[in-house]
């Protein structure tokens, strides 16, 4: 799927094609499925129509809640069954009727629903089936949903459902064992969604299967008996494989591609700032196998640069930096368990951070990527106060202190509408 | 074709939820009675709202002599075989991971929610902490620190540990509890798994399960 602002220009410029003759009008909808503009479009009224969904959820779960002691087994049981029977018959005559939004939302109510049954008949029969079990039969109700209508409101119930089932389940077992079922369910959860052309699930998937590894880092080096900078590290080098996976499946037609890269750079990030705390604990001893593995995954990283590289998705100087990111981050969990705190690591660190910001930026303005290139532009103001703050404080005066970091400030600040403005033109908006 | 599609996507939701209350009746039609003697617990703790926490003897066990607890992790699932005592309570005989019948003895099965561990010899290693050149221990090795094992008891839930009550009655149910007059029949299957029957005051039953 190519990006919005993409998208909607290409829809100007179609109808602006098909009013002058050029292009045949049967063709619109064929050049904007190609490019993923078809489906998975979300329409105001079925945002509003699904919030209302989930207030009136809510709603009818507190009444029933505050009033249930007061009814007897049989009403209880025909209110469970009754509320979810009304709603899917709702929701098969908005089908009916043409209104496919509202049956949409109707569908979340069902399955709100279903979950709402699934408590109350526990407290019924005075059931005590662990929450993850609920949940989990409940993930799958969702799934179920989503397959079967089809439905994107359950799906992203599914996928919402899916990250309290995993939250609970390790909760369960006291973070000590990894959720693999959850992650087969966002794995599912992608499928569906690519399937589907339903760009908003796919974020929703992509936002949950971070929040699954972060869920999973103490987990995984317990397991692996790695340290925080090498659990940080493989995370950091996994998402630098799937940018490059994105970057090498750019001109394919793979829908997600675009995604593949933005989540992968974005988490790349995340993981380079966070390689800068993972001393705290006090464990940076490197594990016996991590060379092997920090090497195999440096060699990986450059393979899948060089086939980008290939297929012209990355200029040669960009390889290098891809080589260069990728063996900063394998080797600073070595680096650490060697220099420990030391000045000179937090110096090598510094250095190696900024480079990393000036390419993402670099990069994101070269492939005219404007969310990537702003919010690289924000890390790199906020690496630069960093610096000065951490760095100047203690040399300078007070008066020179301020004095410089207002001129770097306004300086900053120019280049940033320098390149903001640079970006625009090119996208043409 | 999708209005069809909701309604099978109705029935499965339907059939799920029936599904687990014939599985809960039948469990109770067709498992053991068993009456289960419920312990008093810390009033700040039990009462949460509308449901009563139950306690029993076989919610925490301790390792028996000769006997060590250290392979059970939280999140385990346990299958205990039950004997009764002298005064006619049903206890933990042994534990398994496995269903394993040993004549008429009932197996409940259950699922280890916590493990209490000891790390009070641990505490040696932690000396001088704040102490410049403090050497962190970098991991405890339970068979070092407490010989014999360093595990005091873990918890076990059946599923049987909530008794949901109308609103207000929560107290002089716990209270009644906590005098030792209340006590639960509960009905094992042949699975192990575990479902609430009644409820005895002073030895009468004042509720008994039935499907409506």
């Amino acid at each position: 799927m190519r990006p919005p602002f993409y998208v909607r220009q290409l829809k100007r410029d179609l109808d602006d094609w098909i009013a002058r003759g050029w292009v045949p009008a049967t063709s619109r909808d064929m050049i904007l499925g190609s490019v993923g503009g078809l489906g998975g479009r979300t329409s105001l009224a079925g945002v509003i129509a699904t919030l209302g969904a989930v207030l009136l959820a809510a709603g009818a779960i507190s009444f029933v809640a505050a009033n249930w002691e007061a009814m007897s087994k049989i009403l209880r049981l025909g209110v469970i069954f009754g509320a979810l029977t009304l709603t899917y018959l709702l929701a098969a005559l908005l089908f009916l009727r043409q209104m496919p939004h509202f049956a949409q939302a109707a569908i979340l109510f069902g399955i709100a629903m279903f979950g709402a049954g699934l408590m109350l008949i526990g407290q019924t029969y005075h059931m005590n089936a662990g929450w993850p079990d609920g949940l989990m039969i409940w993930t799958l109700a969702a799934f179920a949903a989503a397959v079967i209508v089809p439905s994107r409101t359950a799906l992203a119930a599914a996928i919402i459902l899916t990250g309290v089932w995993t939250y609970f389940w390790l909760e369960d077992y006291g973070f000590a064992r990894i959720h693999w079922a959850g992650l087969l369910a966002l794995v599912a959860a992608f499928a569906l969604a690519g399937w589907r052309q339903a760009s908003a699930e796919v974020h929703l998937a992509f936002v949950a299967l971070i929040v699954w590894l972060i869920w999973h880092a103490g987990i995984l080096s317990d397991a692996l008996g790695w340290s925080s900078a090498e659990v940080t590290a493989i995370y950091g080098l996994g998402a630098l494989m799937v940018f490059l996976a994105g970057r090498v499946s750019n001109d394919t037609g793979f829908a997600y591609a675009h995604d593949l890269q933005r989540y992968g750079i974005a988490v790349t990030g995340i993981a380079v700032f966070c390689l800068h705390f993972t001393d705290l604990d006090g464990d940076t001893l490197i594990s016996e196998n991590w060379l092997v593995i920090a090497i195999s995954a440096v060699l990986l990283a450059v393979l899948l640069a060089r086939m980008a590289g290939a297929r012209r998705q990355l200029l040669t100087s960009e390889e290098f930096a891809i080589t260069g990111i990728a063996t900063g981050i394998a080797a600073y969990p070595i680096l650490l368990s060697h220099m420990g705190g030391a000045l000179d690591l937090e110096m090598i660190y510094i250095v190696f951070a900024g480079l990393f910001i000036v390419w993402v930026i670099v990069h994101a303005t070269r492939v005219e990527d404007r969310v990537i290139a702003n919010l690289a532009f924000l890390t790199f103001g906020a690496w630069v106060i960093y610096l000065y703050t951490d760095v100047f404080q203690v040399l300078l005066d007070q008066a020179t202190f301020f004095l410089i970091g207002g001129v770097m400030l306004v300086g900053l600040a120019i280049l940033l509408e320098f390149v903001r403005r640079r970006v625009t033109a090119a996208e043409g908006g | 074709m999708i209005a069809l599609r909701v309604l099978v996507v109705l029935i499965l939701h339907v059939a799920i939820l029936a599904g687990m209350i014939y599985t809960h009746i039948e469990r109770l039609k067709a498992g053991r009675e068993l009456t289960m003697t419920v312990e008093p617990v810390d009033p700040r703790d039990f009462f949460r709202g509308d449901y009563v926490t139950l306690t029993y003897a076989i919610s925490r066990l301790t390792p028996k002599e000769n006997e060590t607890l250290e392979d059970w992790q939280r999140g385990d699932d346990v299958f205990v075989t039950l004997s009764q005592s002298e005064e006619g309570a049903w206890i933990a005989d042994h534990l398994s991971r496995e269903l394993l019948k040993n004549g008429d003895a009932p197996v409940i099965k259950g699922r280890v929610s916590w493990v209490q561990r000891n790390w009070t010899t641990a505490t040696e290693a932690w000396a001088g902490e704040f102490e410049p050149n403090f050497a962190r221990p970098l991991e405890v090795k339970p068979d070092r620190l407490c010989p014999g094992g360093c595990v005091e008891h873990i918890a076990v839930t059946y599923g049987i540990e909530s008794y949901f009550v109308p609103q207000g009655e929560g107290r002089k149910i716990e209270e009644l509890r906590n005098d030792g007059k209340v006590s639960i029949v509960i009905a094992v299957g042949d699975d192990g798994a575990a479902a609430i029957k009644a409820l005895l005051i002073d030895g009468k039953r004042v509720y008994e399960e039935t499907f409506l």
